[in-house]
């Protein structure tokens, strides 16, 4: 019982995983994403919408993406062009993409079935050998292609951040966006390169949702989670390979608090489902000092003459 | 190219945006637009409803306008006003004052709760310079959890299968403005509550500190304010007045704390305080959002259109996302036009 709650927990940290890292990224370009529930949202109509329609569920991953950087470009022409506030203007952006969603919802689908109607899903996988080790193998190596995907990127956004050029230049506009102008590189580039990073991995992390989890889209899909990866981003100090533990760990006290709502403690899943806030403001406290990206949620306006 | 006429701009795109996405859903414009202005003030009642949407609105905007001023980032609304609704119904289910006393004291358990709730991410910005941002925000969640809880077990209304409370007694209740009709006596709370905060913005040293820290902190330092203090007091007033908030849907509006009925109202306050611009503006932006959700209701019920909610939140998002770029705009093209004429001086 307890490798099948430890399993559980896996697919229920995949959409925060595949946000947190992307918004890690983002975080370190200094662009705060309080809109992140709006992008998952967002990935989560544009992928039910193309599996409905069109059928084909690969389509709708890259369409829900494309459909949340839209989301995030206007995000980024309000802050990074305009240097408008990102805080005023992430809770403007969910708020209108919480009507934009729901509204495609009750136009496109709803009109035609009061019953959403379920799509196609990406299949767990088996990895071959690793499948078949005990508990280790059904908790890690039985699962949707989409969390296997996760795990990746979360390796490959760490490396792109610490070792490559581009990467130096997302960390340097986090923390001071003159010195990356004066060096000739372009803010507004570098903080663009977090955004669409960002707004990509929620973007999947609302897919999967969709493709990978329920099968089917509703108003409230999302129900916080964009928050959820807000939060560990601060508890895995802006790191996407932390992002992938504390996700799990997020994830697998979401599958204890499942088992609870079955097994007659109802009432000890509501103080389940608060503590990754709790933790993450303890968090918050202990290591107030230590690491925030310098510049985040700053705008920058480069001084004319 | 100041306020006036940057704001007429918003107003003007915010419907022309609006009148995209109508158009992109396949409904006659005019005729949607006439419903939704006819069902926000076409007749008294529905105006009446537009109030009743409109004064927990007011004063989570106020929380948000006052706490901004001060450059302190209550994103919290949504949480004090949750807080403040579970100590309003809780004393309006268990107190046994009589009337109007017994809705008085639920009202101040309201701002207490909501002040509660607000302190403490103020308290760890003053003493430790925790981010004030990410506490309220993650504050706002371990609160619907806890009101998640608080619903459905020690308050659960036993009789019905709904999750919600026990009704209030009637002594807690503040009374409708006329009978029949939704919008309630807690609107002049929060009239009241939107004057006064003007008041102590403009006119009091309290206001000066805010202001102070508002727009220079550096200055304000060293100009003898106490910026600790002064952060705790903005977090104490913001979280009451959204806890307030909270109270007026439990004491005025749905006589029960729902777990469904109270989402949004702190965020949409935010939006409120961005439209409003001022404590006094934040009346007329509140008005303007209960108007969307009157006007989008009869949309409702005229057209058949399953999207009521959904369209408020279309509505009120382009509204924001307008004032927010339109000056910005405004501004870089002003910028651009000085650019230019200087250069042309220069050659």
């Amino acid at each position: 019982m307890v490798v099948n709650i430890l399993a559980m927990g896996v697919p229920l940290s995949v959409p925060i995983l595949l946000a947190s890292i992307g918004e890690a990224v983002s975080e370190r370009a200094g662009v705060l994403n309080i809109c992140i529930e709006g992008y998952m949202l967002m990935g989560s109509i544009a992928a039910y919408l193309v599996a409905y329609y069109v059928g084909n569920i690969y389509l709708a991953v890259v369409i829900a993406i494309l459909a949340s950087i839209a989301v995030a470009l206007l995000h980024g022409y309000g802050t990074i062009n305009l240097g408008c506030s990102q805080l005023l203007s992430g809770i403007g952006i969910n708020i209108l993409v919480a009507g934009i969603a729901v509204v495609l919802y009750r136009e496109m689908i709803f009109k035609y079935a009061t019953i959403p109607p379920k799509v196609v899903m990406f299949e767990n996988i088996n990895i071959p050998a690793l499948s078949d080790i005990p508990v280790v193998g059904p908790i890690l190596f039985r699962q949707n292609p989409l969390f296997y995907l996760g795990v990746v990127l979360s390796v490959l956004l760490w490396y792109f951040i610490k070792y490559t050029y581009l990467g130096l230049m997302i960390r340097a506009v986090g923390e001071d966006p003159l010195t990356v102008d004066t060096s000739g590189f372009s803010p507004v580039i570098a903080r663009y390169m977090g955004l669409i990073i960002g707004s990509a991995t929620a973007g999947l992390g609302g897919a999967y949702l969709v493709l990978g989890y329920l099968g089917w889209f509703a108003p409230g899909i999302t129900g916080g989670k964009g928050f959820i990866a807000l939060a560990i981003v601060i508890a895995a100090n802006w790191n996407p390979i932390v992002c992938l533990l504390v996700s799990y760990l997020f994830g697998a006290i979401d599958a204890i608090q499942l088992r609870f709502q079955v097994g007659g403690y109802e009432m000890i899943a509501p103080f389940l489902m608060a503590v990754p806030y709790a933790f993450t403001i303890v968090i918050l406290v202990l290591r107030r000092k230590v690491f925030v990206p310098k510049a985040l949620a700053k705008p920058y306006v480069r001084e004319e003459e | 190219m100041r306020l006036p006429l940057s704001q007429i701009l918003v107003v003007i795109i915010s419907v022309v945006a609006a009148s995209a996405v109508i158009a992109a859903t396949g409904y006659n414009i005019i005729y949607v637009f006439t419903e939704l202005v006819y069902g926000a003030f076409g007749t008294p009642y529905y105006f009446s409803e537009t109030i009743a949407r409109a004064t927990p609105l007011i004063l989570t905007g106020l929380a948000f306008t006052v706490a901004i001023k001060g450059g302190y980032w209550n994103i919290g609304g949504e949480g004090q006003a949750w807080v403040g609704a579970m100590f309003a119904v809780t004393i309006g289910i268990f107190a046994d004052l009589p009337f109007p006393l017994h809705a008085i004291v639920a009202a101040l358990g309201a701002l207490v709760g909501g002040a509660l709730w607000g302190f403490i991410p103020g308290v760890l910005k003053a003493k430790l310079e925790v981010n004030e941002v990410l506490t309220t925000l993650m504050m706002n969640y371990v609160a619907y959890w806890l009101a998640y809880y608080v619903i459905n077990w020690p308050l659960k209304d036993r009789t019905i299968y709904a999750q919600q409370t026990y009704f209030i007694k009637s002594s807690a209740i503040f009374p409708p403005l006329a009978a029949g009709l939704r919008a309630h006596s807690f609107l002049i709370v929060a009239l009241i509550c939107a004057i006064v905060a003007q008041l102590i913005l403009s006119r009091t040293r309290f206001g000066q500190e805010i202001l102070s820290l508002g727009s220079n902190l550096a200055a304000a330092r060293s100009g003898g304010v106490n910026v600790g203090r002064t952060y705790t007091k903005i977090s104490l007033v913001s979280g009451a007045l959204a806890g307030l908030a909270g109270g007026s849907e439990v004491l005025g509006f749905m006589h029960n704390l729902d777990i469904f009925k109270l989402a949004g109202l702190g965020y949409l306050g935010i939006g409120v305080s961005v439209l409003g611009v001022n404590a006094i503006g934040a009346i007329f932006a509140a008005v303007f959002v209960g108007a969307l959700v009157s006007g989008a209701d009869n949309l409702q019920r005229a057209l058949g259109l399953r999207v009521s909610d959904a369209a408020v939140n279309v509505f009120t998002g382009t509204a924001i996302m307008c004032a927010l770029l339109v000056p910005a705009m405004l501004i870089r093209l002003q910028r651009v036009w000085k650019l230019r004429g200087k250069k042309r001086v220069r050659t």
